[in-house]
């Protein structure tokens, strides 16, 4: 589902002395089917962003187009709106509150006045993707380890079986191997439902390896919107705003001024594997040595 | 809806009374409050609102927002000034060569209760306009202090009441964001039946609740971990102590509050 963003300003607390400009003039095509990683610098507007795209948020100014629905219209119908749009909050693992985890992911299935059946089934389909088994299904939320927590809790948008998932710092607060697993698992959704995927961070390395498309936002306004490698080639626009590029980015940058001629689009870690592998077997092969 | 409540709305700017100890802005204010009931005639009512006045413009906050603090109790103001104005026994209004049921004195009494409201909770308001919250607890502990010989645990109070104090807006923050969330996946908290509204504050107060024993379970055990221990040999960061801004706002406000109870006993 397409989203489009037009002349977008939200002001925090308008009118008073506290008031706060989060969000200055965004304008944003999304198309059906991307994954798109937003980057930026705590405060930077991400998540008053994404409160937007399923009416959390009302604007200020501007207009907010999902599929055919204009969402930011009086008398907009929330409640199909937040079907389609599926928001993981940062922490969700904050939100649950049932007796069991079976019962907390079908607390979104549930608003949407769907059969038992019905919700049974998405319920069993959201705990698989994910990587929940089902021997969890009455245990508990609470008696979870962080990780886990999460991904019930992501789970429950799953349930809901939006058609734009949007996710605010996913991996936030984890442990490597949890972080791994999570952004893995959000990949393996992507590929297979072709949903259009919004992926908040503030890590690098994660959007480089996730998203086909990145938007760094900066106080308040999109500063750069692009390819992975369009975005990482401008390490010192990423600097000024208290961004760096991923360290293999910045490793490749070192290696090339050196004189190794390498590729200055590689910014993930298998892709420089794979080229400095190739590059070492052609000059083994050149200078007539056996590897 | 959440973020309308400004709640302790501490004003951080500097001005003369931003200065002031906040014993004296306690002390001064409990007399301010007496000087509104003490004035009888008019130009006491005059002298107790031009005062009010100077003290609006030396905190430096903008008068709007004294005027949004008077939003909430405009009804209460409204309410009795209605009471007032009927039951009041009296000279009856006529209107149109119609006899009301409202009367003169009503209409006056109404007048002078609604000023003395409005003076009321602007004056109050100047306190915590220009006193941080922890300030005024620091404040609030000293003037105890006295008591605590009587076995009154002022500290304990004081800590208390800061503790209190400072999570509320955390609260408040925390409400939002998870009322936000479970939104997000089909919540409905505006509409229904009385039953069904209050069903569907489950799913916010229970992970409200949990997060508040996290965050108290969280502060005790940095605390502990600082060796934290409460009673009087602790000593401050900031200790509060009278200056001259202190003396001369005392001498001023006591010679306004002599000029009150002189126009009381001559007019
Ligand atoms: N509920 C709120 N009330 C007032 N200001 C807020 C609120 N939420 C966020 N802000 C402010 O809006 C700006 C953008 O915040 P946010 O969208 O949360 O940024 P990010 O998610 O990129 O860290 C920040 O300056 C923040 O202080
Ligand atoms: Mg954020």
């Amino acid at each position: 589902m397409a989203i489009e963003i037009q002349g977008l300003n939200y002001v925090y607390m308008e009118g008073s002395p506290f008031e706060k400009h989060a969000l200055k003039d965004v304008n944003l095509t999304i198309g059906d089917g991307e994954f798109v990683g937003i980057i930026g610098h705590t405060g930077s507007g991400k998540s008053t962003l994404i409160q937007h795209l399923n009416g959390l948020l009302q604007p200020s100014s501007g207009t907010i187009k999902i599929g055919d629905m204009v969402i930011t219209e009086k008398g907009a119908d929330m409640k199909k709106l937040r079907q389609k749009v599926g928001l993981v909050f940062q922490y969700p693992e904050h939100q649950l509150f049932e007796e069991t985890i079976y019962k907390d992911i079908s607390y979104g299935p549930k608003n949407m006045g769907l059969s038992q059946d019905e919700i049974d089934e998405r319920v069993r389909e959201a705990m698989n993707y994910v990587g929940l088994s089902e021997k969890y299904m009455n245990r508990s939320p609470f008696e979870l380890s962080g990780g886990q927590k999460r991904r019930v809790a992501i789970a429950g948008v799953l349930a809901m079986r939006p058609d734009v998932l949007i996710l605010d710092e996913p991996a936030a607060g984890l442990d490597p191997a949890g972080r791994e697993e999570i952004l893995t698992q959000i990949r393996a959704l992507y590929l297979e439902r072709k949903m259009t995927v919004l992926f908040v961070s503030h890590s690098m390395e994660d959007v480089a390896r996730a998203a086909g498309r990145i938007i760094v936002m900066n106080q308040g306004s999109v500063a750069l919107d692009g390819k992975p490698a369009e975005i990482f080639s401008q390490a010192e626009a990423l600097r000024s705003m208290g961004l760096d590029v991923p360290q293999i980015t910045r490793l490749i940058d070192e290696l090339r001024r050196r004189g190794i001629s390498l590729d200055s689009s590689i910014y993930t870690i298998e892709k420089a594997k794979a080229t400095i592998q190739m590059m070492l077997a052609n000059k083994m092969n050149r200078e007539g040595k056996e590897c | 809806m959440l973020k309308d409540i400004t709640l302790g709305q501490f004003f951080p700017i500097d001005s003369p009374l931003h200065r002031m100890d906040p014993r004296t802005k306690i002390l001064l204010l409990i007399l301010h409050i007496v000087a509104i009931f003490l004035a009888n005639n008019t130009a006491g009512y005059v002298l107790v609102t031009l005062f009010t006045l100077m003290i609006m413009l030396l905190s430096r906050v903008p008068l709007k927002m004294y005027f949004r603090g008077l939003k909430p109790i405009l009804f209460v103001i409204i309410f009795t000034a209605v009471l007032n104005i009927f039951l009041t026994p009296g000279t009856k209004i006529e209107l149109f060569n119609y006899e009301t049921p409202m009367t003169w004195e009503g209409l006056v009494l109404a007048g002078k209760m609604a000023l003395r409201l409005v003076l009321l909770i602007i004056t109050s308001s100047a306190l915590t306009y220009t006193t941080s919250p922890i300030i005024l607890t620091d404040g609030i502990e000293k003037l105890l202090s006295p008591f605590a010989k009587l076995g009154l645990p002022t500290y304990e109070l004081a800590m208390m009441m800061s503790i209190a104090i400072r999570f509320i807006p955390t609260l408040i923050e925390e409400t939002d964001k998870i009322m936000k969330a479970q939104k997000a996946r089909g919540a409905d908290f505006e509409s229904g039946s009385v039953i069904r509204r209050v069903k569907a504050l489950a799913p916010m107060l229970i992970p409200l609740f949990i997060s508040a024993f996290r965050r108290a379970d969280e502060l005790a055990v940095a605390m502990e971990s600082r060796c934290y221990q409460g009673g009087s040999k602790r000593t401050r960061l900031n200790e509060i102590h009278f200056a001259s801004v202190d003396y001369v706002a005392a001498a001023i406000f006591l010679l306004f509050f002599a000029a009150l109870i002189t126009l009381r006993i001559l007019l």
